[in-house]
């Protein structure tokens, strides 16, 4: 390895652990409450590193919760036999992952800083929501190009889609921090993609 | 007008500004920074008297919420002939009373309160937010019970409305505190419910 090469390394691995702290730092006590000093000795770097890898505490909040949304992703559809299971596929890995990684706790601490930090909420919600409903507007759009759908308003259907499930799933677990992973999921999700086909199939 | 009428008047007309004042510096502090001196003061009344009317801060914020989602008569389903006018107008009412009455902002302070105080949130979330979706449920349950509705999972149809009504014009406003009602909003359920006859209707 060369040095170079060396550096990069330790400093990618830093970059990792800052942002690993950050995330539990702000998880434990919300935006205001967390103090880069404690994120730092908690990554074990000192307080100037953690401002050479994040310009402000805004900055390190930012890439936590894009790093969270990064895995909470509505990949392309996957060959299919039944189009009914795929969708229903797709939408409960994206309930589950939304679980796992915290996803709601973290948009919970955007909301709540709305009054202190409003341009950051604003950024992170056309970022993550509004464009994440892109990439399923996408998939819809390909699937109607295909003939699997009739045409229709797939901006409307996607937010008719995906907001039924969070109604039922998302809403409620805003309001509660113990909130985990729904386990009967599928027989909602089904309803939900029946009713798409009944409405937009062919 | 008798002593006691009048006390009674002096007495109500305290109780409604020191709600007004509580919601205001509520509004203005969040939950946990919000003094009680604070709204005594602005209510001009000692903080002796409002313990007399709110025996503490949380029944303060309980009974600003319980005004805030007050339904008034116009609430329910109203008799009349088209259906899709019937539902989209009371969409429209629970819309208008949520951003007039900045329900948004009511709820951002219940979220920001979830990490520190979850029990306290839950309380909110089941007392003043769940029984905002029983009750629309229950107005599908009406149209049901009138014919204007196939028999069916009414708690469902709830998510199916609120869900997609949500996406559009709640969740943005949760993160963005200058969100007015778009001039679309009327354009958006009525697409909703359209939607939703097509699966449901009579």
């Amino acid at each position: 390895m060369g040095l170079e090469e060396y550096r990069r390394s330790v400093s990618e691995n830093k970059h990792a652990s800052i942002l690993k702290a950050g995330r539990k730092h702000f998880l434990a006590n919300g935006y205001s409450g967390a103090a880069a000093a404690e994120i730092a000795r908690e990554a074990d770097v000192s307080t100037a590193t953690l401002y050479k890898h994040f310009a402000s505490k805004e900055e390190l909040f930012a890439a936590v919760v894009r790093d969270a949304y990064r895995e909470v992703e509505f990949p392309p559809l996957p060959e299919h036999s039944n189009l009914s299971d795929v969708i229903v596929a797709v939408l409960s890995n994206y309930l589950v992952l939304n679980f796992e990684r915290e996803v709601t706790a973290l948009l919970r601490i955007v909301i709540a800083e709305v009054p202190a930090a409003p341009q950051l909420a604003l950024d992170l919600f056309d970022e993550l929501i509004t464009s994440r409903y892109q990439k399923m507007v996408d998939i819809v759009d390909q699937l109607i190009l295909q003939g699997d759908f009739k045409p229709h308003d797939s901006q409307f259907g996607v937010r008719l889609l995906i907001g039924t499930i969070k109604e039922n799933y998302i809403w409620p677990a805003l309001f509660n921090s113990n909130a985990t992973a729904p386990e009967n999921a599928d027989g909602f999700l089904r309803h939900v993609v029946t009713d798409y086909l009944r409405l937009y199939g062919k | 007008m008798g002593l006691e009428n009048y006390r009674r008047s002096v007495s109500e007309a305290k109780h409604a500004s020191i709600l007004k004042a509580g919601r205001d510096v509520f509004l203005r502090d969040g939950y946990s920074r919000a003094a009680v001196s604070d709204i005594a003061r602005d209510a001009n009344v000692s903080t002796a008297t409002l313990y007399k009317h709110f025996r503490s801060k949380e029944e303060l914020f309980d009974a600003v919420l319980q005004e805030a989602y007050e339904a008034d008569e116009s609430d329910s389903i109203a008799e009349g002939a088209d259906t899709e006018d019937l539902i989209v107008a009371y969409c429209m009412r629970v819309l208008q009373s949520q951003y007039e009455r900045r329900v948004h902002a009511l709820l951002r302070i219940i979220i920001a309160e979830v990490p520190k105080a979850p029990q306290r949130a839950r309380h909110l979330y089941e007392n003043f937010v769940t029984p905002r979706h029983v009750a629309s449920a229950q107005a599908l349950e009406r149209l049901v019970a009138l014919g204007k509705l196939k028999p069916h999972d009414t708690y469902y149809g709830a998510c199916f409305l609120g869900g997609v009504m949500k996406e559009y014009l709640v969740w943005p406003a949760l993160f963005d505190a200058s969100m007015t009602l778009p001039d679309n909003a009327e354009a958006i359920v009525r697409q909703a419910v359209r939607a939703y006859l097509e699966l449901y209707g009579a």
